[in-house]
C-alpha cells in the first residue's frame, strides 16, 4: 500500500512521467495531469497529500491554478515548481497559500522531504478540523 | 510622421536589449525544462539500477525505452540551443543578406513558447521561391516578433496565426494573418515601436482586414538597401 498520494501538474509530460515513476519507487502513488483545469476537476473527487504545481503552463498558469485550488480547499498542500526561483514569485506564491516552492531541476530527495512535510501538515489540519467539529457538537449539546 | 518623444527615444533605445532579454529568458526556460526531464530520466535509471540489486536485472525493453526518451530530450535541447545561437548571431552585422523564409521560421520558433502560453498556434507558409533581403537581421527579427506579439494579444487563440512572405518587385512583404477577438486598435503598444523599427528598416507597417474577419499585419521592407532585388542561389 502506498505511503501517500501526490498530484503532479505540469504541461511537460516528458517530465512528469519519470517523476511519477520515481515517486512510486519511494512509496508514493502519483497522478499526473497536464493542465490546471484538469487538476481542478480531479481534486473534487480524489484526496492528495501534496500537489506539485508548475509555475508556467499554457492557458491557466501556475499562480491562477494555485488560487483556484486553494479556493476549493484551503487545506490543500501545494508545492510550486518554478524554473527561476526569484524572490518575487516565491513571495507571491506563499501569499496565495503555497506550502513551499522549489526551483527546477529539483533534487528528488529535497522534493520528497517537502512532500512528507506537506503530508504531516495536512494530517494536523484534518485533525484540528475534526477536533473543532467535535467541540462544536459538544457545545451544541449543552450538557 | 511618427513623433517619438524623449521617453520614446529611450524606449526605442532600450527595446533592443529588452527584446534580446525576453527571448533569452524564454529559451533558457525551455532548456531548463529539457534538463529537468533529463534529470528525472537519469534519476529513474539510477533508481532502477538500485532496485535491480534486489529485484534482478532491469528488463532490456525498459532500458531501451529510457534510452530513447533521453535521446529525444538531447535532440530537443540541441535544436533549442541552435536557435538561440542563431538568434544571438543576428546581432553580428547591422547589414546582411538573409533568406527571408529562414528568418521568419526562426522568429516563429522563438515565439513558439509565447504562443503556447496563450494556447495559440503559429505557422509559417513558405513563399513560392526562397528569396533574400539585405537588411539588419536583428531589427527585422524584432519587428516580426512585435507583429506576432500583437497578433497573440489581440487574436482569437482558436484560429491559426500564419506568417508568410511575398515579393513584389523591389519590396518584400511579411504578412501576419490572424482573426482578432475584437477589431484591433492601432494605438498604444506595440504600434509606435513597430513603426519606428520599420522606418529604421526602410519599410512600413499596415493592418488590413480580409475575408472571414481575418486581419493581415503587413510589414514591407525593401529587398536591398540599394533597392535592387537579390535572389537566393
Amino acid at each position: 500500500m502506498a505511503e501517500g498520494k501526490v498530484l503532479l501538474i505540469d504541461d511537460e509530460e516528458d517530465f512528469t512521467g519519470p517523476l511519477a515513476e520515481r515517486m512510486k519507487v519511494r512509496g508514493f502513488a502519483a497522478v499526473t495531469v497536464s493542465s490546471g483545469a484538469k487538476a481542478l476537476e480531479l481534486v473534487d473527487n480524489e484526496p492528495f497529500d501534496a500537489i506539485i504545481l508548475d509555475m508556467i503552463m499554457p492557458g491557466m498558469d501556475g499562480m491562477e491554478t494555485l488560487r483556484r485550488l486553494r479556493e476549493k480547499n484551503p487545506a490543500l498542500q501545494v508545492i510550486m515548481l518554478t524554473g527561476h526561483a526569484d524572490l518575487k514569485s516565491g513571495i507571491e506564491a506563499i501569499k496565495l497559500g503555497a506550502a513551499d516552492y522549489l526551483e527546477k531541476p529539483a533534487d528528488i530527495n529535497e522534493l520528497m522531504k517537502k512532500i512528507k512535510d506537506a503530508q504531516a501538515r495536512k494530517i494536523l489540519l484534518v485533525e484540528k478540523r475534526m477536533q473543532d467539529k467535535i467541540e462544536g457538537i459538544l457545545r451544541d449539546k449543552s450538557w | 510622421m511618427i513623433r517619438v518623444d524623449m521617453d520614446g527615444q529611450q524606449g526605442v533605445y532600450r527595446s533592443g536589449p529588452a527584446f534580446f532579454g525576453r527571448i533569452t529568458a524564454s529559451v533558457t526556460h525551455e532548456i531548463n525544462n529539457v534538463l529537468s526531464t533529463v534529470g528525472e530520466l537519469s534519476g529513474l535509471l539510477e533508481d532502477l539500477v538500485a532496485a535491480g540489486a534486489q529485484k534482478g536485472p532491469i528488463p532490456p525493453e525498459k532500458l531501451r525505452h529510457l534510452a530513447e526518451r533521453l535521446t529525444a530530450q538531447v535532440s530537443k535541447g540541441t535544436a533549442i540551443i541552435k536557435r538561440l545561437n542563431r538568434f544571438a548571431h543576428s546581432t553580428d552585422e547591422p547589414a546582411k543578406t538573409v533568406d527571408l523564409g529562414d528568418t521568419l521560421a526562426l522568429v516563429v520558433a522563438l515565439a513558439g513558447p509565447f504562443a503556447r502560453r496563450k494556447q495559440a498556434t503559429l505557422e509559417t507558409h513558405a513563399a513560392g521561391e526562397p528569396f533574400n533581403v539585405q537588411t539588419d537581421p536583428f531589427l527585422l527579427e524584432h519587428a516580426v516578433f512585435l507583429g506576432l506579439e500583437y497578433a497573440l494579444q489581440s487574436g482569437d487563440p482558436r484560429w491559426l496565426i500564419t506568417v508568410s512572405a511575398a515579393r513584389h518587385e523591389q519590396l518584400a512583404e511579411i504578412i501576419i494573418s490572424f482573426v482578432p477577438l475584437e477589431v484591433p486598435a492601432m494605438t498604444g503598444a506595440p504600434w509606435p515601436l513597430l513603426a519606428v523599427l520599420m522606418r529604421q528598416l526602410g519599410g512600413t507597417v499596415a493592418c488590413t482586414s480580409g475575408e472571414n474577419n481575418t486581419h493581415h499585419l503587413v510589414l514591407t521592407i525593401p529587398l536591398t538597401e540599394s533597392g535592387q532585388p537579390t535572389m537566393a542561389p
